[in-house]
């Protein structure tokens, strides 16, 4: 089987990470802001900061939903090369990802490494969603997901 | 006896004749000597210098390169740049130093107006700037603010190549806009800050209206 794929439900990684209500604190090495094209790219070193969200990466893009940029509505953000979010004991990792805030779902994408508390889940595609918690990884190829469990793991969420 | 009387009378006639010529001499105004008596009389009526001493004494410290300069009250500068949008840059005074040529405009209370690629209005604003109309650009000093309907930047010296719309700054920017505040250690912008580059030490705070 090229592709397991294997749902998560009810994982309460309170990945609210970029669910944007306010505001995003980023620190970079350099800014380029397109505002006649709505992109804003952060390089070099970027941490993104939300509540108790932390994301690292070499390349953070910014997009600004182009029919509503007079509201500065973020379509969407992308982060390239060494992904990390970590959140409390929650950390995932990959090469990309991409946050849809209008659907609310992440997508991580090449080597994503799910560890929370402990217990991983690697896999080439990782889709979650920051509202209802609900995540599915997926693996390319000869590829396929893997995951470690722990059995006195104090996991909060429930892995299908 | 009237060899005599003669003789006399020969006299008498040369005399006459020095005597007119004496009278006409010193009755004559002398031209040269005019000024110099009005000014002492004035001098000595009014007890004020006169226009030639004012002058003169205003003059007693003034080098050769002070002359040079030329002062113009309110300039306006136009010209067109490289996206075909106006440019219009003014000042409350201008001080031009050396040859206009080659030399530079001290600005004081600098505004530079232009547009957008999109049209929105764009000011250059400044305490000062030296203006150099060779190349059209101008290095805005003190109080520097690049204004647009959503973005306000700020910073301490700016250079601003009007024809290019282009402008970069070395020195730390703080940016008001309405996506965010942004601050860095320098920045070039392009277009009239449609597009802008900042660098070092980058501190983003972004805002969304999602929710």
């Amino acid at each position: 089987m090229k592709q397991l794929s294997l749902s998560i439900l009810s994982i309460l990684f309170s990945l609210n990470a970029f669910a944007v209500d306010s505001s995003v604190d980023v620190t970079s090495d350099t800014l380029e802001v397109e505002r006649v094209k709505g992109e804003a790219v952060f390089k070099g070193d970027v941490k993104a900061l939300y509540k108790d969200v932390t994301l690292t990466s070499d390349v953070l893009k910014i997009f600004y939903d182009e029919k509503t940029k007079s509201e500065n509505k973020i379509e969407k953000i992308i982060a390239t090369g060494n992904v990390i979010l970590i959140q409390g004991l929650d950390k995932v990792t990959s090469e990309y990802a991409e946050y849809f805030l209008d659907s609310d779902n992440i997508i991580f994408k090449e080597n994503v490494i799910l560890n929370r508390n402990g217990n991983i889940l690697k896999g080439d595609h990782l889709t979650m969603n920051t509202v209802t918690n609900k995540a599915k990884m997926r693996s390319k190829g000869k590829n396929r997901v893997k995951a470690i469990y722990f059995k006195k793991s104090e996991n909060k969420g429930s892995l299908k | 006896m009237r060899t005599h009387v003669k003789a006399l009378k020969y006299v008498i006639l040369v005399f006459t004749f020095i005597l007119l010529g004496v009278l006409l001499v010193y009755t004559q105004p002398q031209k040269d000597l005019v000024p110099l008596l009005q000014n002492k009389y004035m001098v000595e009526e009014n007890g004020e210098k006169t226009d030639n001493q004012v002058i003169a004494e205003s003059l007693q410290d003034t080098t050769a390169e002070d002359l040079k300069q030329t002062v113009t009250q309110r300039p306006n500068y136009l010209g067109e740049d490289v996206n075909k949008k106006l440019w219009s840059l003014k000042a409350t005074k201008a001080i031009q130093s050396g040859e206009v040529s080659n030399g530079f405009t001290d600005l004081f209370d600098v505004v530079a107006n232009t547009l957008s690629v999109k049209d929105s209005k764009v000011d250059y604003i400044a305490d000062k700037g030296k203006f150099l109309s060779q190349e059209n650009k101008i290095i805005l000093k003190d109080n520097v603010l690049i204004k647009s309907e959503s973005l306000e930047l700020r910073t301490d010296n700016l250079e601003y190549s009007l024809n290019d719309a282009y402008a970069e700054s070395p020195s730390p920017v703080d940016i008001r806009a309405d996506f965010g505040n942004v601050i860095a250690d320098s920045m070039k912008s392009f277009n009239n800050a449609d597009r802008l580059v900042l660098t070092g030490n980058v501190r983003a705070k972004l805002y969304d209206t999602k929710k």
